[in-house]
């Protein structure tokens, strides 16, 4: 049962508490915790479809979230297994998993995927490239893939298409996100994608579709826009 | 020497893949490095191989199910577009490069004249999803083999499950291409021991190693690395080969160093396959070579080469050509079901 705020058009408040009880008891694996990735403007969940602040109708929106570490008093105390998870605004439940840890302090992750899982060859899962998120012309993945309409692009109708990715040097675009956090069972990852697109060169670079100087910039601009937060 | 493809594991790796058929290893020729494909997840099995042959011909791959990967890379030319300098694909749209002869796969580094691919799992999405080639892509490739029994029925024999997937095509067309290997010319039963070069051939081996091994480096005869060898830019091609792919002005008009097993069957020859005979190559390296920034050091100073120079080099060229390779009854299309 996904958790997404927009299905809960309930007829009693009774039903919405005992659905709120269930979420946290029923869906939290013994001794474990949940993790629920979800993109936001301005402090706002956004799924595709919507309309951000900035006018921008978002149309697709993909992320990889990968290599998970849990921590405790700077121990790592699990490294997660075949831990790629590629985050689709579109089905809200790909942004939701279980782990199987709940004494951490502090968490690692990545925005995107590792250089050696890009020179590894097939893989499937999240990984297999009928997924949308492989490069053809040129070997790897697209960590990130936000397409849709602004007013400001300069593109045809306003569209843009930014396919960030690259995991060879100078233009590397996968970034490491490290937070302290309090393991209470339901581990928040919020993408603000605002930033972002507040600083990006409507003008020019409305279309990214190779590693380059501007994919691992916006990257970075992504990645520092992370926030970790217990419920 | 007999090393293997999967050196460690292969019963873990089994027992994950769940497939059903004992792995295969491919015996690595005498004299030759240890192979460079390394994916320890996709070990052979001869039920992966058969579906990998039978996707090699396989023209549902393309959007209008004309073009297999076979039409440009046909079995009896060395897996060449032999007489096409560039490939055409569906509806005869013409590519902007010259087909590369497919062999010894296992041992490529990187795929492509500009090495855009750097695993050979991963190379068939180019194709299928090139515009010019086979126009569609593996979300409806996967889609159309999921509807054949047939092809669910090997998925299963070759996966350990009929599921049918995108890495799981990848996988397959791979190891069929990774069993292409050509080890067994003239040249490599002289180098055996069991035949022995004309007066002609020996002569133009020498002339070989002097000016050409460098780059196309026995026994592979490449060195996998990307040089510029001096071909004057096609102005309305345009191809800057790697320099395309890392954004390095160093790479400007480098292109990786092709093979030169097959060669006499291989043509035509270079990138764009502006050249239709080895004569004219051997032209280009004695009096063709554009200078530029990027030019091969090892080509700076010209190459003398007299006519009758020419004809032993070329002489020794023809030892490079493995009929049992190019008549293999494995690599020609699988019999219909
Ligand atoms: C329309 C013609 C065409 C079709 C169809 C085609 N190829 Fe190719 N192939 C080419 C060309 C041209 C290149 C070189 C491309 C480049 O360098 O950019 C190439 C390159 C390759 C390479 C790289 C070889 C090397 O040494 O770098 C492999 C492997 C390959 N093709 C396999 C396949 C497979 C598998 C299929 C089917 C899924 C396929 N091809 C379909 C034309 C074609
Ligand atoms: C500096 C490295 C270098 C040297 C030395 C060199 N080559 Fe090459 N050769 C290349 C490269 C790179 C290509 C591919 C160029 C392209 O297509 O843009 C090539 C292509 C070829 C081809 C075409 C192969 C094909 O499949 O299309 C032939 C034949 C060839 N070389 C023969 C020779 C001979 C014979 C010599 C010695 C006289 C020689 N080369 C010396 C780098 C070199």
């Amino acid at each position: 049962m996904p958790r997404n705020e927009r299905v809960l058009i309930l007829p009693t408040m009774n039903y919405l508490f005992s659905l709120l009880f269930c979420m946290t008891a029923c869906l939290l694996p013994a001794q474990g915790a949940r993790i629920h990735a979800h993109a936001s403007c301005r402090g706002r969940i956004v799924v595709t479809g919507d309309t951000l602040p900035l006018g921008i109708v978002l149309q697709t929106a993909r992320f990889y979230l990968s290599d998970f570490i849990f921590y405790r008093q700077g121990q790592e105390v699990l490294r997660e297994n075949n831990s790629y998870h590629l985050v689709d605004l579109e089905f809200p439940e790909s942004g939701e998993w279980a782990i199987h840890t709940s004494g951490f302090d502090e968490i690692s992750f990545l925005l995107g995927t590792d250089s050696l899982t890009n020179v590894s060859g097939a893989y499937g899962g999240d990984l297999d490239p009928v997924k949308g998120m492989y490069w053809t012309w040129n070997s790897g993945y697209i960590n990130v893939k936000l397409e849709g309409f602004s007013p400001q692009s300069r593109g045809r109708n306003g569209e843009f298409a930014l396919h960030l990715g690259g995991y060879m040097p100078p233009f590397q675009t996968d970034y490491r996100v490290q937070s302290g956090v309090t393991s209470s069972g339901h581990i928040h990852i919020e993408l603000d994608v605002c930033p972002m697109f507040e600083q990006t060169d409507w003008n020019s670079h409305f279309n990214v579709m190779s590693p380059s100087a501007e994919a691992a910039r916006l990257t970075e601009l992504l990645g520092r826009s992370i926030r970790v937060y217990a419920e | 020497m007999l090393s293997k493809f999967i050196l460690s594991g292969i019963t873990a790796f089994l027992f994950l893949s769940g497939a059903t058929s004992d792995p295969i290893t491919l015996p690595v020729p005498a004299g030759w490095p240890a192979p460079q494909y390394d994916n320890p997840r996709n070990p052979l099995t001869e039920s992966g191989i058969a579906l990998g042959r039978r996707l090699f011909y396989e023209p549902l791959l393309s959007r209008d199910s004309t073009v297999s990967c076979s039409n440009c890379h046909l079995s009896f030319t060395a897996f060449t577009h032999v007489d096409h300098a560039l490939s055409h694909g569906i509806n005869d749209r013409i590519g902007t490069r010259n087909s590369p002869a497919l062999m010894n796969l296992a041992w490529s580094r990187s795929f492509m004249w500009d090495g855009a691919v750097n695993h050979l799992d991963m190379q068939a999405l180019a194709p299928i999803s090139s515009p010019v080639e086979m126009d569609f892509n593996i979300q409806g490739v996967t889609e159309r083999l999921k509807a054949s029994e047939d092809y669910r029925s090997m998925f299963e024999k070759a996966f350990g499950s009929g599921e049918i997937t995108g890495e799981r095509i990848l996988k397959a067309l791979a190891q069929f291409e990774l069993t292409l290997v050509s080890a067994n010319s003239r040249y490599d039963r002289i180098k055996a021991g069991k035949d022995t070069f004309t007066a002609q051939e020996k002569n133009g081996y020498e002339l070989f190693q002097k000016h050409c091994n460098s780059c196309h480096t026995e026994p592979l005869f490449t060195n996998y690395q990307f040089e510029n060898n001096g071909l004057k830019p096609d102005t309305i091609l345009n191809d800057r080969g790697r320099a395309g792919i890392s954004g390095n002005p160093a790479d400007d008009l480098k292109f990786k160093v092709p093979t030169l097993r097959n060669i006499e069957i291989s043509h035509p020859y270079m990138h764009d396959g502006r050249f239709k005979r080895l004569k004219e190559v051997l032209n280009h390296y004695t009096d063709g070579i554009e200078d530029s920034p990027t030019l091969s050091p090892l080509l700076k100073d010209k190459i003398q080469l007299g006519s009758r120079e020419k004809t032993d080099l070329t002489a020794f060229l023809l030892t490079l050509t493995d009929r049992d390779f190019l008549f293999n009854p494995d690599f020609r299309p699988p019999a219909p079901k």
